[in-house]
């Protein structure tokens, strides 16, 4: 080889790496840079709490405590001696499962009675999904001083003669239990009524037509064409409705403040409490942990069994 | 004939409903119009005589305690919307139109965190941005809720909706020499507006509404959002409630006057994910 043809295969060779290194650094520009570091973020700050929170569990971590040690499942097993905690977890179940149905029927019920496409329902639509743009603490409070035992029921039902003492709405464990269903259901039934109404107007008319054609009444129209297509609204409801009942925390903490005796605290209620204002770190992770596997499942089993109804059309 | 006849009683009755319905919105109205003693006595009544001491007591309270709020909240929720649209859209485009496998991955871990509860990161996180000196700051609380289920939502909006977007105009672009982040700034997201009013919609009223986090990362008292503001505010034993009426209404002026602003897109946004699930 002449000396010519030498130098131009080290060049050669030369501008070959140089252009992959260039390529490598244009290929990681402005745009990978910020998906790198909006992926940092959400790591830090829901990934890697969610590892720490487990491993918090493991530990009896306290604020006031310079240290803590490892205490292995201890935590967990105290769980179970932990009359709050059951309590909790009981109360909370209840009340999201009949916040869910409650939310979801009156929601459908709704939807059904406001599916006509004009001013005044569109007005009435609008009334009903008002409680979803406040915050829940506007609604709780609302709804405090109309039930608080001098609030403004009681005093209604004085002024009338319906009663001669006041009734304890929120201060009895069981009427409180009811009211907060109430409430958390008034706020919630209008982001149902919302999807249903989606649901609803995405339901070609002819199909209902034909099944009118072919002798149907109107409860047997909505039984055999409506309800089946409602499916993938059903699902979407049902399982968003169960997830947001199921960390309740605003409403409670507006209400009752999780009372009477700690009778209507929800799981996020005394988780709070526990780790912030009783300092147990550790030991409100662990609870966490639960809360977080809880609602794991809850949505899987919830998705999976309705997915299954669902039709494709 | 009797078609008209169903549907006026039909009519009626849904306007019934919705009036049982809004007794509670009423009562809230109504009550920031009269005296204290007024409200104990006639609760249900209209107001005799009309006042507005109560409006201009929460206006003129020493602490500003509504346009502290006010201002504090407008802060928190811009700034978070601002970040979360810059990121998600970002990393929903790029996820969407990458053709690794463990990007696939990245957005399941994405949209996974939509479930996460705030309880189970709250406990580490206060102890992170402790650590870091960020708590109790605005700063600590935005971040925290930028990298969280708002963050998942948004991604989860972005890379559903730029898989529209036909990969062409992306190869066209390239053609023309621009780089990935131009292609993506000038020529994909003003095409992404639906997804990005529907995340500005939602994250706005999320991070307007939200109350426990701030509750716990900025401490009482400690810069107050509307609603820990309006919890610290109405006293537990002796509410005045024509004070508290307005207060909580004079404080959801805004976001009423946005959601009435935006209604269509609210709805459309909420139902646009329902119906193709």
């Amino acid at each position: 080889m002449t000396n010519a043809q030498n130098k131009s295969i080290k060049e050669q060779f030369l501008t070959v790496i140089k252009s992959f290194w260039k390529q490598k650094i244009t290929h990681f520009g402005l745009l990978e840079l910020i998906v790198f570091i909006g992926i940092l973020l959400y790591f830090f700050m829901t990934v890697l709490p969610l590892f720490m929170a487990f491993g918090f569990s493991f530990t009896n971590q306290n604020v006031l405590y310079k240290t803590s040690d490892f205490i292995g499942i201890a935590n967990y097993i105290d769980l179970l001696d932990d009359k709050s905690f059951i309590r909790s977890l009981w109360m909370t179940t209840r009340l999201s499962l009949l916040v869910t149905l409650a939310a979801n029927v009156g929601g459908l019920l709704i939807a059904l009675m406001l599916n006509v496409n004009d001013r005044y329902h569109g007005a009435l639509r609008t009334i009903f999904f008002i409680p979803q743009v406040l915050s829940a603490v506007i609604v709780s409070f609302i709804w405090r001083i109309i039930l608080v035992d001098r609030g403004l029921l009681n005093n209604f039902l004085l002024e009338i003669g319906l009663i001669e003492n006041p009734i304890h709405w929120l201060g009895d464990p069981d009427m409180a239990f009811r009211a907060i269903v109430i409430v958390v259901t008034w706020q919630m039934i209008g982001f149902c009524t919302v999807v249903y109404l989606a649901s609803l107007q995405g339901i070609p008319q002819d199909l209902k037509e034909a099944a009118e054609i072919d002798g149907a009444n109107r409860w047997q129209q909505f039984w055999n064409v409506v309800w089946p297509l409602l499916a993938p609204g059903v699902t979407i409801n049902m399982v968003l409705l169960l997830i947001m009942t199921f960390k309740l925390y605003d409403q409670i903490a507006v209400l009752t403040s999780g009372g009477p005796g700690g009778r209507t605290e929800t799981l996020s209620f005394y988780i709070i409490r526990v780790a912030f204002s009783g300092n147990q770190l550790g030991y409100g992770s662990t609870m966490a942990v639960v809360l977080f596997i809880a609602t794991g499942i809850i949505s899987g089993l919830v998705v999976s069994r309705l997915k299954r109804r669902e039709i494709e059309y | 004939m009797r078609h008209k006849k169903r549907s006026l009683i039909a009519k009626i009755l849904a306007g019934l409903a919705a009036f049982v319905f809004s007794l509670p919105l009423y009562l809230a109205l109504v009550n920031i119009f009269k005296t204290e003693e007024q409200i104990t006595r006639y609760p249900i009544a209209l107001p005799a005589p009309f006042t507005l001491e109560n409006i201009i007591t929460v206006l003129t309270r020493p602490d500003h305690l509504l346009f502290e709020g006010l201002k504090n909240s407008l802060i928190i929720t811009v700034s978070t919307v601002i970040t979360v649209v810059f990121f998600a859209s970002a990393i929903g485009y790029y996820i969407a139109r990458s053709n690794k496998r463990y990007m696939q991955y990245i957005l399941l871990i994405f949209v996974a965190g939509m479930m996460v509860p705030a309880q189970v990161v709250l406990i580490p996180l206060a102890r992170m941005l402790n650590w870091l000196g960020l708590i109790g700051t605005f700063q600590g609380l935005i971040l925290l809720q930028t990298g969280g289920g708002l963050l998942s939502f948004a991604v989860f909006v972005y890379s559903g909706f730029v898989k529209s977007i036909p990969r062409e105009l992306d190869e066209a672009a390239m053609i023309d020499g621009a780089n990935r982040f131009t292609i993506f700034w000038r020529v994909i997201f003003p095409l992404m507006r639906p997804a990005t009013a529907t995340v500005v919609i939602f994250v706005s009223l999320w991070t307007w509404n939200e109350f426990l986090l701030p509750l716990i990362i900025l401490g009482p008292g400690e810069g107050v959002t509307v609603t820990t503001g309006i919890f610290t505010a109405v006293d537990n034993l002796n509410i005045n409630y024509g004070g508290a009426f307005a207060l909580m209404f004079l404080s959801a002026l805004p976001i009423l006057g946005f959601f009435f602003s935006m209604q269509k897109e609210f709805i459309a946004g909420l139902t646009g994910g329902s119906i193709k699930g």
